[in-house]
């Protein structure tokens, strides 16, 4: 009883604390606002035209004191950076044709490591736990036995994706391709000539004067990174708007041979894209639904263990495929510590800034044994977003910044529906919590994602319109089945 | 022909569109236990240019399957079975939505048209329809290959291979069937899944002389044959029935056209192996038409005593003298408790009536098929007949038969018509 009654306690003492702290200005100002208010009133409107015409204020001072206030304003406006809004995007929905269940790839993977059980074995044990729904999808190429990645399925599988997610987006919209200023496309593992962005642009008969990147070979944390160069494009070209691209082609990215530690990527990626439209035009205020309000890139490739960890190679018998090195878990959390050290005092309300404050200066100069405060960041934002990477990926991210089971929902159950869809998996996720309608107006949401390099990129987006429930979307049919229970282990 | 003529083979997986098994468990009753090693088999050929592709075929497979969880499914034998609590002492499919394995295969040198002019049918199964066995992988064998193959006029064969314990031969073409009525735009059927057949005791121990009791074929469910096996297609008109039902029915004693070329095809057979091997005969009838589980099946035994040998008292003795089995075979079965094995078709001459459908009736778009050709894989020595009609116009016999006498049957088949 007296333990319930002082966590009872403990807690009013901490939510006194944090609205006491977080409105200090606010609790400062009132006593003199409402001091002001009572004098004004007292002394009545005779007293107060007296008071103002014994400061003897003459036409050139009034004229000047304007002109300086609005010479101000106007620097000040000029030189905010331009907001970042982003108006709609649109996530693809493979076909049904595409459908890998459980026991389909199961059986796949035995047929074609036939010669290797105990690779097939330790695929096996991957699947079972890797948190993986029965509905993900592979590209069609994938599906013979054995796969048959040839460049042309690679195109193929391209065109499907972006192709399907951009005309979504034009729907949703009303975005006319004559009209898209900026094209960013990032595709880590498929990279031709001509590149994908120049693929869109010749299907959609983009202008010629149209800005377009491509970026390949960033990981699952690109997109992010597409993210952060529209929102520098956007400052410099005004009233523009952007369309990113941000999708992994899986075609020719099958590893073909048994070595194990390359067989993991095999079993999570699956196909996926999403299309996202930026702008920085006040006329898309009114109809946007998130502003960019920060974006934060850390990077720790000077670290030759985080540069190693994930590594693009061939195995003994010349079959490329991607290494995942066993500290890949450790070296996330270093990423996401420099990330979050970095982003906290843009994002976290003054008390928990003070806390973690005096929590280091305690550390540093009383006791270094004492425990390392982490913030509640849970106080800083109402939804997360974090990179589907793997079950792995989630539970030590679900661990470290210390959330609950519904933070992590959406992660968990995109991964469930759609697999490891590498930079558009964000996307999905975000899709996921509007479709349980549970964006409303002023929510902020963090994106976190890890890539190879190894990076941690963060963006946090403010919901400026509460969303209504939407009607299409990769959720649309089967959001009332969600959230699922994923079992710890599924038995074949 | 000896070499295969077909190229390009590409095997790939089509599953069903959405989740659909679930991974229940479907048992296997006694009567699926019986057909436990036969495979059926059937191509379809459409000559000429369609307005159809081979994915399009894929895809409406996708779509089909939703309707078919058991066709999807896998094989479990109860000893390796994961969860305790199933309680199944028998081997059991596990809907798991693997789904079946489609082969697409190109053949180069031949047009539909001049492929159906040769005079061996026997290609139609060797080349055309996967050579498909559940085993010695039980858990990853799929229950179905379809073999799409297209000729060099753009024509197509859909070669079936489908395993017997999901159900006879009328399900097969059934599931054609529905795939044709899905390609040409139809609403998608629901399955209807019979529920667990009850067990009727008997008191009688008799011995089933309708099936073979043989040594447990272990993981690998196919059939071991002592002589070479040949398959023929005998083709009969409407006039040659007619003559046929002229001359051996009398007044008095009314035959079905059935009945008459069973006891046709028994007759020559006597000739040719002698009347000590051929005294019984196994008929299979199916008390429906459409999806025919094995519960459905009727199995009956003929025997013959030694004054009948001609064809009308054969006829007659068909007509009259079938005593059904269905009991007797379940029981033996039961007691077995899965450490034998049983097959059925080819335990003695076993003729099949598939006359209540017609196999014609699978169309795409409007489109029919210019040529079907069934058959059953895995078939024991004494060989199986199976009769359907063709479009109300005549008669297929399709023949499994050892080699030897295939031949000889031929000769006296064409005797006794003229």
């Amino acid at each position: 009883m007296s333990d319930i009654s002082s966590s009872v306690k403990l807690k009013y003492v901490k939510l006194g604390y944090q609205y006491l702290v977080n409105h200090f200005l606010t609790l400062l100002l009132i006593p003199f606002i409402a001091t002001v208010a009572i004098e004004l009133l007292r002394m009545g409107s005779q007293e107060i035209f007296t008071v103002l015409y014994s400061l003897h204020f003459e036409v050139l001072h009034i004229l000047c004191s304007s002109f300086l206030i609005i010479f101000v304003s106007t620097v000040y406006f000029m030189s905010k950076p331009r907001t970042v809004y982003l108006v709609d995007y649109s996530c693809y929905k493979p076909p049904v044709t595409c459908r890998v269940p459980f026991s389909s790839f199961m059986e796949h993977s035995r047929l074609i490591l036939k010669d290797n059980p105990k690779s097939v074995e330790f695929q096996m044990r991957i699947l079972e736990r890797s948190g993986l729904g029965e509905e993900t999808c592979l590209p069609p190429a994938i599906h013979y036995l054995p796969p048959a990645p040839t460049m042309e399925a690679a195109r193929n599988e391209a065109q499907m994706v972006i192709f399907t997610a951009m005309e979504d987006l034009f729907k949703k919209t009303g975005l006319k391709p004559k009209d898209i200023d900026i094209l960013i496309v990032n595709c880590s593992l498929f990279s031709p000539t001509p590149s994908l962005s120049a693929m869109i642009i010749n299907k959609y008969k983009l202008r010629s004067n149209i800005k377009s990147y491509n970026l390949s070979g960033m990981g699952c944390s690109a997109g992010l990174i597409s993210v952060d160069v529209a929102r520098d494009l956007l400052q410099v070209h005004p009233n523009s708007n952007a369309v990113i691209i941000s999708t992994e082609i899986i075609t020719p990215n099958y590893y073909k041979g048994n070595e194990r530690a390359m067989l993991l990527p095999n079993c999570l990626f699956r196909m996926g894209g999403a299309a996202v439209l930026l702008s920085n035009r006040r006329s898309d205020r009114w109809r946007a639904k998130y502003k960019l309000c920060h974006l934060v890139r850390t990077h720790q490739g000077a670290d030759d263990k985080a540069y190693y960890c994930v590594m693009e190679e061939e195995d003994k018998e010349g079959n490329v495929g991607i290494n995942l090195s066993k500290d890949l878990m450790t070296i996330a959390g270093e990423a996401l510590k420099a990330n979050i050290t970095t982003i906290g005092p843009l994002v976290l309300p003054a008390s928990e800034q003070l806390l973690f404050l005096s929590s280091l200066i305690g550390r540093k100069i009383f006791n270094p044994k004492w425990k390392p405060y982490i913030p509640d960041f849970k106080q800083a934002f109402e939804h997360f977003c974090i990179h589907a990477g793997g079950r792995a990926v989630i539970d030590e991210l679900q661990k470290s910044l210390q959330l609950s089971g519904e933070h992590v929902e959406a992660s968990r159950m995109t991964l469930h529906r759609f697999g490891n869809t590498s930079s558009s998996s964000l996307w999905y996720e975000l899709s996921y919590i509007e479709a349980q309608g549970r964006m409303k107006r002023n929510d902020r949401v963090w994106q976190i994602a890890f890539g190879s390099g190894f990076k941690c990129n963060s963006a946090v987006w403010k919901c400026i319109r509460t969303i209504k429930t939407p009607t299409d979307g990769p959720w649309s049919d089967c959001i009332e089945r969600y959230p699922v229970f994923i079992p710890e282990v599924v038995k074949l | 022909m000896e070499a295969s003529p077909v190229t390009g083979v590409r095997l790939s997986s089509v599953v069903p569109a959405s989740v659909v098994g679930e991974n229940k468990p479907r048992p296997l009753t006694p009567m699926d236990l019986a057909m436990k090693l036969h495979y059926v088999r059937a191509v379809y050929f459409l000559k000429g240019k369609r307005d159809f592709t081979v994915s399009d075929l894929k895809t409406t497979m996708f779509t089909l399957l939703q309707s078919y969880h058991h066709v999807s499914g896998r094989i479990r034998m109860p000893e390796n079975d994961n969860d305790p609590s199933s309680g199944l002492a028998l081997p059991y499919i596990r809907c798991n939505d693997s789904g079946i394995r489609i082969v697409e295969a190109n053949v180069e040198e031949f047009t539909v048209e001049k492929w159906l002019d040769l005079e061996d049918r026997s290609i139609d199964h060797r080349f055309l329809v996967y050579d498909h066995v559940l085993g010695p992988d039980l858990f990853f064998s799929p229950l179905v290959f379809l073999q799409i193959t297209q000729f060099k006029c753009g024509g197509f064969s859909i070669g079936l291979s489908w395993t017997h314990v999901l159900g006879d031969v009328f399900s097969a073409s059934t599931f054609m069937k529905t795939l044709g009525q899905l390609m040409s735009g139809h609403g998608l059927p629901e399955l209807v899944y019979p529920k667990t057949p009850e067990m009727t005791s008997h008191d009688h121990n008799d011995e089933a002389i309708s099936i073979k009791k043989i040594e447990s074929v272990g993981n690998c469910w196919l059939l071991a044959n002592k002589c070479k096996m040949g398959r023929y297609v005998f083709n009969f008109s409407l006039n040659q029935l007619d003559r046929l039902i002229a001359k051996y029915t009398t007044q008095d004693q009314p035959l079905s056209e059935i009945d008459i070329l069973y006891a046709l095809i028994w007759k020559s057979l006597l000739n040719i192996r002698g009347e000590t091997n051929t005294n019984v005969i196994t008929i299979c009838d199916s008390k429906r038409s459409t999806t025919c589980w094995n519960d459905d099946l009727v199995i009956s035994v003929v025997e013959r005593k030694d004054e009948m040998i001609g064809i009308s008292e054969l006829a007659a003795l068909i007509a009259g003298g079938k005593r059904e089995e269905n009991g007797v075979i379940k029981q033996m079965i039961k007691e077995d408790r899965g450490s034998s094995d049983f097959i059925t078709y080819g335990a003695n001459l076993t003729f099949v009536n598939l006359d209540m459908a017609d196999m014609y009736e699978f169309e795409i778009k409007g489109g029919k098929p210019d040529f079907v050709n069934y058959t059953i894989h895995g078939v024991g020595d004494k060989g199986v007949v199976l009769v359907f009609p063709k479009e109300k116009s005549a008669r297929i016999v399709s023949v499994v038969m050892p080699e030897e006498d295939l031949a000889k049957l031929k000769d006296e088949v064409t005797n006794m018509i003229m």
